[in-house]
């Protein structure tokens, strides 16, 4: 390790809060006892990050802050925790039928009945979407994506809105519901934007020709369903139902 | 309930704002971005499943209202743009110490990924894992993005005093 190398690391070891010995920074650390130029830097480097980190410290909510933020709570409390005992099943009741009228709502212009996968998928969207920790396979290039897709059971001839197709990051796996394989692809729009396209395949399905996408929200993602070709798919995101539209 | 609530106002709510207050850039902003968040919290406290990541998950969640805010208002020319203006003197302080408002000034002048990562870096206890998982990147990327975030401030603050704080280095690297 350079000189100059050793610099990076060390910049961003917080004495304070980071361990020594992590391997991050322990080499940078050890050269920088034997490199009095270093020590010098370093010590220079700690006294602004000191006054960094004061300058923050210092800057403050306004004083009324606080009590709005319980005060408002009090507001919002009664209506949903404070209810008697009676109450939480009711809540869990509809809740329970908000679900169905949501399912019923993405299945209603593509078949009849209730797929039980899709049912269960529809329920797993909102946690699927935010883990982000599915990149089994990446790659900006759809080709090699595809085939990995088929060779672990996934869809591999599914179709990608155009918005989606030219997107440099994109991150899939394949996993089950309900004992159907589901492929899921994570596309890296732009900074803290990952819009989740899922697809399974329903062949059953006789999708009406003149139905678009049907818009919905759950548990705070928006969702975009619709069927193509004996497949299912959902096009999700936490965030404005708008952005979805725009994905399509 | 009403107590895990407070604890997570008087616990965490100055520096929710101070994070709110690097994305947003001007206090009212701010103010609206942590009242929304803890309105929003309210109804999921029971999903707080470890009490030692609140302050992360608040972070998170405040990350996110920001990002769903900034994009409903993509079309409109930002509010913040009159308080930046306030913030574009620059410092002439010679051989003067950098005073903290100036440091200040200089981290909400930055672009929005460094001022970002860099506030969260100087706030206490929040580790590299804890940012890459607020922000939604890879650790790597902390490291690298913080890298180049450490090095624009530097650029912003007056070059007489980068000199008392590592800029001389970066001259002497070239």
């Amino acid at each position: 390790m350079t000189h100059d190398e050793a610099k990076l690391p060390l910049g961003l070891f917080r004495p304070d809060q980071d361990d020594p010995a992590d391997p991050l920074f322990s080499e940078a650390l050890a050269q920088m006892e034997s490199n009095q130029d270093l020590a010098s830097w370093f010590a220079r480097e700690k006294s602004l990050d000191q006054e960094m980190r004061s300058a923050v410290k210092e800057m403050m909510p306004p004083s009324s802050l606080r009590d709005s933020l319980l005060a408002k709570n009090k507001i919002i409390q009664p209506s949903i925790f404070s209810q008697s005992r009676w109450m939480a099943p009711a809540l869990a009741i509809a809740a329970a039928l908000i679900l169905l009228v949501v399912m019923s709502a993405l299945i209603r212009p593509h078949a009849p009945g209730v797929d039980p996968v899709i049912a269960a998928l529809t329920q797993k969207i909102p946690a699927l979407t935010d883990a982000h920790n599915h990149a089994k396979a990446t790659s900006g290039d759809f080709a090699p994506l595809r085939s990995w897709l088929a060779e672990h059971g996934g869809a591999s001839d599914f179709q990608i809105p155009k918005s989606l197709q030219n997107v440099g990051g994109v991150a899939c796996e394949v996993t089950e519901v309900e004992g159907r394989k589901v492929t899921i692809l994570c596309f890296d729009v732009e900074t803290g934007r990952h819009p989740h396209l899922y697809v399974v395949e329903t062949p059953g399905s006789q999708p009406d020709p003149a139905a678009g996408p049907v818009f919905t929200e759950i548990d705070g993602v928006a969702v975009a369903s619709w069927q193509e070709n004996g497949k299912t798919y959902f096009l999700a995101e936490r965030g404005s139902m708008e952005s979805v539209r725009n994905l399509l | 309930m009403d107590d895990v609530f407070q604890e997570l106002v008087d616990g965490f709510y100055a520096d929710v704002y101070r994070f709110a207050l690097s994305l947003a850039r001007n206090p009212d902003d701010a103010c609206d971005l942590t009242q929304q968040v803890y309105a929003n919290t309210a109804g999921r406290i029971h999903q707080l499943r470890d009490r030692t990541k609140a302050k992360s998950w608040l972070f998170t969640a405040l990350y996110r209202e920001f990002l769903k805010s900034k994009a409903r208002e993509k079309r409109q020319p930002l509010a913040e743009e009159e308080e930046i203006a306030k913030l574009e003197a620059p410092a002439d302080g010679g051989e003067q110490m950098v005073s903290h408002a100036e440091l200040r000034d200089a981290l909400l002048r930055l672009e929005e990924p460094h001022r970002v990562i860099l506030t969260l870096f100087y706030m206490d206890q929040i580790s590299y894992k804890e940012i890459a998982a607020i922000l939604d990147i890879p650790i790597g990327t902390v490291m690298s993005r913080l890298a180049r975030a450490k090095d624009a401030l530097r650029a912003l603050i007056n070059p007489g005093n980068i000199n008392r704080s590592g800029g001389s280095d970066r001259k002497n690297q070239r």
